[in-house]
């Protein structure tokens, strides 16, 4: 076979230039790929069943928009206003869970991002549906936020708002209607 | 190796890869501490039984550790880590453009076969690149394609822990490693990216050793089919715990069945150039048969005097091995490279019996 050493090796280096930079490039050029979200528009999030998922969350007002490319429908739903992003993850369980072992871990996992910390004193809060958890302050270098966790036997939900303070504050009471919003169809076996 | 320029671009990717995935996983690793250790506890093991048991799993002669080592390396660290920011791409446009429920569904058997198998099966190339007598058939690509796989297999296990603590709110980490081992490890490491890629390894192996239309049909073949079997595992279909043996089945068997005809073809040219090669004179007869197994050789080993005289058997067996095997082809073979090799076996054949301690080799 023909002498194949630097030619080779510019074929191997090409397809990774190709593969590893063209679509980090093509997602960028998508832009950030916001579908708007009509008010009363409810998400829903968690392994499908029966043609529906377990945790729902519902768009209390106009303004908001669905990331497409950050929202995975099994695991999370990721939305936004501006600059103030909403998280709404589900939580699976594998043992008993209640409501402040999550806000722990929530903390943790807040902490793994970098920029934001959970406050140490939540407060109690009861959503339309009678669902109890957890809610309490975001907070980071010129960010601030809010936080909710509700737990039942099979499932949990965790509600992450975060965004510049100015930002944040014109839509709080929005983010915590999302929180008061949030429903959990449990047992999910 | 290193003058090759195919050695500083696995260098430069492993270092790359190394530095995205540290960068992606350094702060769920610190937030994460107790499940982490756990995870490279219960994973750094079945990664080197892994890798035991795929070195051992040629005929003859194990996968050189170094090539081995090469080839995991690639695969945990380069493929891995250039894995993470060019598949959250590949399903964000995805997601951009069909929408998250079919994203959702759908996303991660579109990406993760395209992405993964390409970077995993470069390894193979990089590998055959920097040592082009590592890769001389579908054997050497079937097994260098499995490590590779594997290296990812184990880097991808242990960003699954971290995704389970995650997943479980951070509220029991530990129990979550062991969620994570037990079903990615106990129950799928069988039908796990070492299958797929020693699939597609194996038609890369055959284009490598001899280049023709036949082996480039073979390796598009083995790659197009370690794509589709990745696709078949990451898609929503037989998606049940119980299904999941049923679902992974297709992946071993195709990577057993690839694995036979490698082996068979392999064993074929071995017999008959260790025929020629004993019809010839470079062989003694019966010589063939020590070659064709491990226990032999080593038996024979313990029969000769320690020092010189067994270095010496060991040398001459490795020549005689490596004569069988340069008929298979590779990259830059040289057509002058079998006859230096008969020499090198005559030479050592003389030394061996000239020396007082060994009078006669069979």
């Amino acid at each position: 076979m023909t002498r194949v050493r630097w030619w080779g090796t510019g074929v191997v280096a090409l397809v990774l230039l190709i593969l590893c930079g063209g679509l980090p490039l093509l997602n960028g050029a998508l832009g950030i790929g916001g579908a708007p979200l009509a008010p009363g528009t409810v998400l829903s999030a968690g392994t499908e069943r029966d043609g529906a998922r377990p945790v729902t969350l519902v768009v209390p007002s106009a303004g908001w928009m669905l990331s497409k490319g950050d929202t995975s429908l099994t695991s999370s739903v990721e939305l936004f206003s501006g600059d103030v992003v909403v998280n709404l993850n589900v939580v699976v369980p594998l043992g008993p869970m209640d409501a402040r072992r999550l806000w722990d871990g929530l903390g943790r996992i807040v902490a793994v991002g970098g920029q934001t910390r959970l406050g140490v004193r939540p407060a109690p809060i009861m959503t339309a549906h009678g669902l109890t958890g957890l809610t309490g302050r975001l907070m980071g270098r010129d960010r601030a936020g809010m936080a909710a966790v509700f737990a039942t036997d099979t499932l949990g939900a965790t509600v992450t708002a975060a965004g510049p303070p100015r930002a944040f504050r014109k839509v709080a009471a929005e983010a915590e209607a999302m929180a008061q919003s949030v429903r959990i169809r449990a047992p999910w076996p | 190796m290193t003058r090759r320029p195919a050695f500083w671009l696995w260098a430069a990717a492993c270092l790359l890869g190394a530095w995205v995935a540290w960068r992606g996983l350094d702060a769920a690793v610190r937030a994460f501490p107790a499940g982490s250790v756990a995870g490279v506890a219960l994973l750094a093991p079945a990664l080197a039984a892994g890798v035991w048991g795929l070195r051992r799993l040629h005929p003859v002669r194990s996968h050189p550790l170094g090539y081995a080592m090469i080839a995991v390396a690639w695969g945990g660290v380069a493929a891995f880590g250039l894995a993470l920011p060019t598949n959250a791409a590949f399903q964000a446009v995805i997601g951009k453009t069909a929408g998250p429920e079919f994203n959702s569904a759908w996303g991660a058997s579109i990406a993760a076969p395209v992405d993964e198998e390409i970077l995993k099966l470069l390894g193979v190339a990089t590998l055959a690149l920097m040592a082009p007598s590592a890769v001389r058939g579908p054997l050497d690509g079937w097994g260098y394609g499995a490590l590779t796989g594997l290296g990812f297999q184990a880097s991808e296990n242990f960003l699954y822990v971290l995704n389970t603590i995650v997943l479980t709110g951070a509220t029991q980490d530990v129990n979550a490693a062991l969620f994570s081992f037990g079903s990615r490890v106990v129950g799928g490491a069988w039908w796990s990216h070492w299958a797929m890629t020693a699939v597609g390894g194996a038609g890369l192996g055959c284009l490598l050793g001899r280049a023709s239309r036949t082996s480039l049909t073979v390796a598009a073949g083995g790659f197009v089919l370690a794509m589709a079997l990745h696709s078949w595992w990451d898609s929503p279909l037989m998606s049940g715990v119980l299904l999941l043996p049923v679902k992974g089945a297709p992946i071993l068997l195709a990577a057993v069945v690839t694995y036979r005809l490698s082996r068979r073809r392999y064993l074929s040219h071995f017999r008959r150039t260790a025929h020629a090669e004993t019809a010839s004179g470079v062989f003694v007869p019966g010589e063939a048969h020590v070659l064709a197994y491990r226990k032999w050789r080593r038996k024979e080993r313990w029969a000769v005097p320690a020092g010189e005289p067994r270095r010496l058997l060991a040398r001459l067996r490795a020549t005689e091995l490596d004569l069988i095997e340069d008929g298979l082809g590779g990259l830059e073979h040289d057509p002058r490279s079998a006859d230096r090799l008969r020499a090198d076996v005559r030479d050592l054949r003389r030394h061996l019996n000239a020396s007082a301690e060994r009078p006669r080799v069979a």
